[in-house]
């Protein structure tokens, strides 16, 4: 079972879409980090107003500080398509043929895919996570908040970007199993995530906090649970569920179907 | 003893245009030490036998085993089975040493494989280079090495020739020569007889999914009956020896004579004693093409239930 996580590793790192879409997972994040600390600036200290005593109000509560570590989870859907890549790109260029000829019980292929995009997924939001701290942490320094950032929930918000990204993860071997065409399993992901929970939950919150997107959204930025989100815990359940749901309904259609 | 067995294997696929009989109640077996040719029109069902038989299709009813088990049993397929198929392809991206790095990885192969197996079909250059710039035959050839990897007793492989030019086709069977004359076994499959005449020792015809026939070549060229082709300058006087030595010939031409049902041991002689001027003589292998036109040519004329015996391929 080693032998086939590490030869899923091989496959997924011999080629350049990956390497792109885990550089693209960690632009992502720099660039909401920056974008949340610049935001919360600008909600604290009004329009035109402002200046560095309002932004480090603002960023000195707790939320304040929990939204800018939660940004390191931005790069979760680049971390999906990680996952979609794994089995679409098998029947894509079809060479899922050959993965079947080596390892004839499909299961075991699958389970190799996702303890390997597990992995991945982790290590990317790893990463993640260090880029996160490496921009917020100077920078809440210069404002003197550096206890705030250390004593706060910072450990726990990090902890739920890890759990969160490697969940995306599977949830993306899950769909690509799903909907074998590259493809429409990308733009489905895309439409899903950006476009429709988007919607859901910024229109409709009490269905929105249900979706992939809210229970994401949950996890990594509710740990006081308000009206709009679920608790972190049960966002973080959710999200194990829909995994857990897209990865087995996955697996049995990739067991079902035959290869022509 | 036998490697590879298809018993009664049926294979229908549903389609929007409804269910579509690809193979239809098919037995047959790979001999150990032989090559076999699998034969029959584009269309038999030869893809869908050849992909049941390595698990990657169903079976409607009927099994498929090799070595006694059926592929998703065998302990370590790769060493069992080596497979060429037609729609299996490479990430582009990857180069040839990748490829199959990917593959003795999950196989828990040996790694310094993967250089033999590219000496062997001879890639060994082009290793490191991408899958994206190779043309039709490298593909083959990586294919082939792919096959290889695991030292199988069993080579299955699905229209070769396809992407092979005839210098490749002639390595090929070179190659597949000497695995068999090792105590190999092959199944290879192709719509043209000639290009596994040469090679097979054993063939399996189908036609619409149905098996026409399993046979040794020889008793296949028996089937049709000898045929021998002299040149000479007089022909109506070999044609009219040869039928007083109760053998039927006729004139193919002003100085050709096709004597048939008979055997080049048969002619020469009679030949000798009408004292003929012989200038060519020779058995026509092109018969074989034609025993085969007949056999499924015969099949699927009557038809009987008609039912389409279609190769879906997506």
């Amino acid at each position: 079972m080693t032998g086939l996580v590490r030869a899923e590793w091989r496959k997924l790192l011999s080629t350049a879409a990956a390497w792109w879409l885990a550089a693209g997972a960690v632009a992502l994040t720099a660039v909401s980090t920056a974008g949340t600390i610049l935001a919360n600036g600008r909600e604290g200290g009004g329009p035109g107003g402002g200046g560095a005593q309002a932004l480090a109000r603002v960023l000195d509560s707790p939320a304040g500080v929990r939204n800018v570590i939660a940004s390191a989870g931005a790069g979760d859907l680049f971390v999906l398509l990680l996952g979609v890549l794994a089995l679409t790109s098998e029947y894509r260029h079809a060479t899922i043929t050959q993965s079947f000829l080596t390892t004839p019980q499909r299961g075991r292929l699958v389970a190799a895919k996702l303890a390997a995009l597990g992995v991945v997924g982790l290590a990317v939001s790893v990463l993640d996570c260090i880029v996160n701290l490496a921009m917020a942490l100077p920078w809440l320094g210069t404002r003197h908040l550096h206890t705030a950032v250390v004593t706060g929930d910072t450990g726990v918000v990090l902890a739920t970007v890890l759990v969160g990204t490697t969940l995306y993860a599977l949830l993306g071997v899950g769909v690509g199993a799903l909907v074998r065409n590259q493809v429409a399993a990308v733009v489905i992901s895309l439409a899903w995530l950006l476009v429709l929970d988007g919607l859901l939950i910024g229109l409709v919150p009490a269905a929105g906090r249900w979706t992939p997107g809210g229970a994401a959204a949950s996890l990594h930025r509710n740990l006081a649970p308000t009206a709009h989100f679920l608790p972190a815990w049960g966002g973080g359940l959710l999200l194990v569920a829909y995994a857990l749901a897209f990865a087995g309904a996955g697996t049995r259609l990739v067991l079902r179907r035959d290869v022509t | 003893m036998t490697t590879a067995v298809v018993e009664h294997a049926t294979k229908y696929f549903g389609t929007r245009f409804g269910r579509v009989l690809a193979v239809d109640d098919l037995s047959f077996e790979v001999g150990e030490g032989r090559v076999t040719g699998f034969l029959g029109p584009n269309g038999a069902g030869k893809t869908t036998t050849m992909r049941m038989m390595l698990g990657l299709v169903t079976p409607t009813s009927g099994s498929t085993a090799i070595d006694g088990r059926p592929y998703h049993h065998l302990a370590s397929p790769l060493r069992q089975v080596g497979a060429v198929l037609e729609a299996s392809g490479f990430h582009p991206g990857r180069s040839a040493a990748e490829h199959l790095g990917v593959v003795v990885e999950a196989a828990g192969l040996a790694a310094p494989r993967v250089g033999e197996v590219l000496e062997l079909v001879g890639l060994a250059d082009a290793a490191g280079r991408k899958v994206r710039g190779f043309s039709m035959g490298m593909r083959q050839r990586l294919a082939l090495a792919t096959a290889l990897l695991g030292q199988p007793r069993l080579l299955m492989l699905d229209e070769p020739a396809n992407g092979l030019d005839p210098e490749g086709m002639r390595w090929l069977r070179a190659l597949l020569r000497t695995f068999a004359d090792q105590g190999g076994s092959v199944l290879i499959s192709s719509h043209v007889l000639a290009e596994v005449a040469q090679v097979a020792d054993e063939v399996v015809i189908i036609v619409q999914g149905r098996l026409v026939a399993q046979t040794s070549l020889s008793a296949l060229t028996d089937r049709a009956g000898l045929k021998v082709r002299v040149r000479t300058p007089q022909a109506e006087a070999l044609r009219d020896a040869l039928a007083g030595g109760g053998i039927h010939a006729e004139l193919a031409g002003p100085d050709v004579v096709v004597a048939t049902g008979a055997s080049l041991e048969q002619v020469g002689p009679l030949a000798f004693a009408a004292q003929v001027v012989i200038y060519e003589m020779g058995a026509e292998r092109s018969n074989l093409e034609e025993v085969f036109l007949q056999l499924t040519g015969e099949a699927v004329a009557p038809g009987p239930g008609g039912g389409g015996g279609g190769e879906p391929r997506s």
